[in-house]
């Protein structure tokens, strides 16, 4: 569903990638790991334009990702993102971020718009929260609305930009069991994530990025308890035991 | 003292037609500066470079010139180029653009202060620009803006002053007049600057009750 | 140690400059830079010229005193004399009792009236201020020409300008339907032919006249005798005149 062919894109002198080739089937779930600085949130952002691209194709069912061009709209209400920061509109309950999109973007009636966001909000575990203003969530609570904003569009797939990254420990759990519970309704999911247990029990495929390039890819089990290139065999290592 | 509440008596009520012009005049040229300020503003933010470029220019062109220079060539230069205005449309005209350009800088300031964070937000669930504006980016800036508009506010009360230079007869001019014949200076002035600090005070109570307001829960 | 020297120094020139001003008896004169032709702005030298000039350059010269003229508002010229800015006004202001009140002035120089400009297509034939009823009329700020106008009650809106040309100025587009000025300041800016859509209404019969004089501060006694004894001596020889003639007037 999503395709990824030699995409290159470089920051100024900087070429931060440096040809991916990759594609994501629908339903599948797929993880992105890697040191920072190696593209892995470049990657997603290329891919729903935030970021454009100087060399390759994205293409999302065929059709092209441009970020210029006046079709990136409707590509961007097929494909949801999940931030790190979370990025709720503050001046708005949790409800209202829920259906901001529904209503003003896709025009849909607010009688239809409002119980359709109270079920996602359900869903997240946070129906008793629909009135509540970001300021007065925790950061689980926020990025669980985060994503019940994105389900909100219906869209094809969510990109998750290391979504519990900026969560106290005590509250990544939370999250990352509303995002199990995606997958196994057969979302297709891109994520980008420093948990490797997570990748292992939730993701089908894994692909570890380092300087631009995929190093390695393969199914999730294999790649990270049988690494085969060297930098990912020490990347895993650091990662799993840092002491 | 008794001479000045006598001096006071006497004088007041054509003070107060003066004050009531300049409350004419600022109010027709806060309401021309905002309009216009968010114009240029606007432009500023928006995604086209011939329109930000454009807005850049006129914005410094207008900082660039003082207002007794743009009110001058509005009144007295502009017949000769054909258009000819009252006082009262050429100083709030003129105190209107002046000021829009301080409008703008504010606006502009408050609309790039929000965290890119939320413009990334809306652009993902497919807003356009003017959308995301509306719904995400002008409702947080208002708070921001809220002070030096308030500022800028009392800025032009005071500048509205400057109307007596072209024959509109408000506090200042009709201060001066009375000063003029009667030479009783500094009675006159005094109180017309009483005056000016009274109509500021509204003001300035107007924008600290709004200053928070702003700061509820609504962060 | 050479900075203490070198502010030292610098309080020492400060004093001397001080005693050097008592000692060289210049007078600051006030004029205004739009009163053509007794005072004005020659815009080629920089300089403040005109009838009100050559006569306190000439009075100063038999006085004894030098003369210093600085340009400013009409308006201003009396503040700025009372609060010693100036020592001298030297324009085309006349001798009021409300003035008199606070400064005091010379023996009479020049004697004149207001006249009326309205725009030329206007041809009716204005005697009086009850002829143009109900119009909107100008007059310069600080002239003694501002209070009868608004005592009339006539006139719905006098307008006030810092200066005469923009009185002109106004008439000539049209904006202004009659404007109220000294009548000699009003002929020779017309006589330039700088307004040229304005016409000085001759028909007009002037109601507030006035002598022009010089101007001092009412505890300035000594200055004043010696201007009036020049003045005095100077109408006698003829000088007076002989200024007068200069700039047309008489």
């Amino acid at each position: 569903m999503i395709e990824l062919s030699d995409v290159h894109k470089s920051f100024g002198s900087v070429e931060v990638l440096r040809g991916i080739t990759a594609s994501v089937g629908r339903g599948e779930v797929v993880c992105i790991i890697g040191p920072s600085g190696s593209g892995k949130s470049t990657i997603l952002r290329c891919i729903n334009g935030l970021e454009g691209y100087d060399g390759g194709v994205i293409s999302i069912d065929g059709a092209r990702v441009d970020r210029q061009s006046p079709g990136i709209v409707s590509i961007r209400t097929q494909i949801a993102m999940v931030f790190q920061r979370f990025n709720l509109f503050p001046h708005r309950t949790a409800l209202e971020n829920v259906i901001e999109g529904p209503i003003y973007v896709k025009r849909i009636a607010r009688e239809e718009a409002v119980p359709r966001a109270i079920e996602l909000l359900a869903r997240v575990g946070l129906k008793d929260k629909a009135n509540a203003y970001p300021a007065e969530l925790s950061g689980g609570q926020m990025q669980r609305v985060a994503i019940a904003r994105a389900l909100a569009m219906q869209p094809k797939a969510i990109l998750f930009d290391e979504p519990t990254s900026s969560l106290d420990p005590e509250l990544v759990g939370e999250v990352l069991a509303v995002m199990r519970a995606l997958a196994e309704d057969g979302m297709t999911m891109v994520v980008v994530t420093h948990e490797i247990r997570f990748a292992q029990e939730v993701a089908d495929r894994v692909l570890f990025l380092d300087h631009g390039k995929i190093l390695e890819e393969g199914p999730a089990k294999q790649v990270l308890t049988t690494p085969q290139h060297a930098r990912t065999q020490e990347f895993l290592r650091r990662v799993l035991r840092p002491i | 003292m008794t001479k000045f509440l006598a001096d006071a008596r006497e004088f007041l009520p054509i003070l107060l037609q003066g004050v009531w012009l300049t409350i004419v005049v600022t109010s027709g040229s806060l309401v021309l500066s905002t309009v216009l300020g968010m114009v240029w503003a606007l432009m500023r933010v928006c995604r086209i470079r011939f329109l930000q470029r454009l807005s850049a220019g006129i914005v410094n062109g207008i900082r660039g010139i003082p207002i007794l220079v743009q009110l001058f060539y509005i009144y007295f230069v502009m017949p000769e180029l054909g258009v000819t205005l009252s006082a009262l449309q050429a100083s709030i005209i003129g105190l209107g653009i002046a000021y829009s350009a301080y409008q703008a800088e504010n606006f502009r300031a408050g609309i790039e202060a929000i965290d890119k964070g939320q413009i990334e937000a809306s652009e993902s669930i497919g807003m356009g620009w003017a959308l995301m504006m509306r719904r995400v980016i002008l409702p947080q800036a208002v708070k921001i803006i809220l002070p030096p508009y308030g500022n800028i506010m009392i800025m032009m009360l005071k500048d509205s002053s400057q109307a007596s230079t072209i024959t509109v007869a408000e506090l200042t001019l009709k201060g001066q007049l009375i000063a003029s014949s009667t030479f009783k200076y500094t009675s006159v002035l005094s109180m017309v600057a009483v005056l000016y600090l009274v109509m500021s005070v509204p003001l300035i109570l107007f924008v600290r009750w709004l200053e928070r307001r702003m700061g509820d829960a609504r962060r | 140690m050479s900075l203490r020297k070198f502010a030292a120094a610098l309080v020492l020139s400060c004093l001397a400059c001080l005693s050097a001003k008592a000692d060289d008896k210049v007078l600051k004169v006030g004029s205004t830079p739009t009163g053509i032709p007794f005072t004005f702005l020659d815009t080629k030298n920089n300089t403040i010229e005109g009838v009100m000039v050559d006569l306190i350059k000439a009075i100063g010269n038999d006085a004894g005193f030098k003369v210093e003229i600085e340009g400013m508002q009409f308006s201003t010229l009396i503040p700025s004399l009372t609060s010693n800015k100036i020592d001298i006004i030297a324009a085309a202001m006349y001798i009021t009792a409300p003035r008199k009140e606070v400064i005091d002035f010379s023996g009479p120089v020049y004697t004149y009236g207001e006249g009326l400009v309205v725009p030329k297509g206007d041809s009716k034939d204005y005697k009086a201020f009850a002829d143009l009823k109900g119009e909107t009329v100008g007059a310069q700020k600080g002239t003694a020409y501002v209070e009868p106008l608004q005592k009339t009650g006539l006139f719905p809106e006098v307008k006030i300008y810092d200066n005469i040309p923009s009185i002109l100025a106004d008439v000539n587009t049209g904006r202004l339907k009659a404007g109220f000025a000294d009548k000699p300041i009003l002929a020779y800016n017309l006589k330039q032919g700088l307004f040229p859509e304005v016409g000085l209404v001759n028909s007009y019969v002037s109601t507030i006249t006035g002598s022009v004089g010089i101007g001092v501060r009412k505890s300035d006694h000594e200055l004043l005798a010696k201007i009036n004894a020049s003045l005095d001596k100077l109408t006698k020889d003829g000088t007076v005149k002989k200024i007068l003639a200069k700039w047309g007037l008489d």
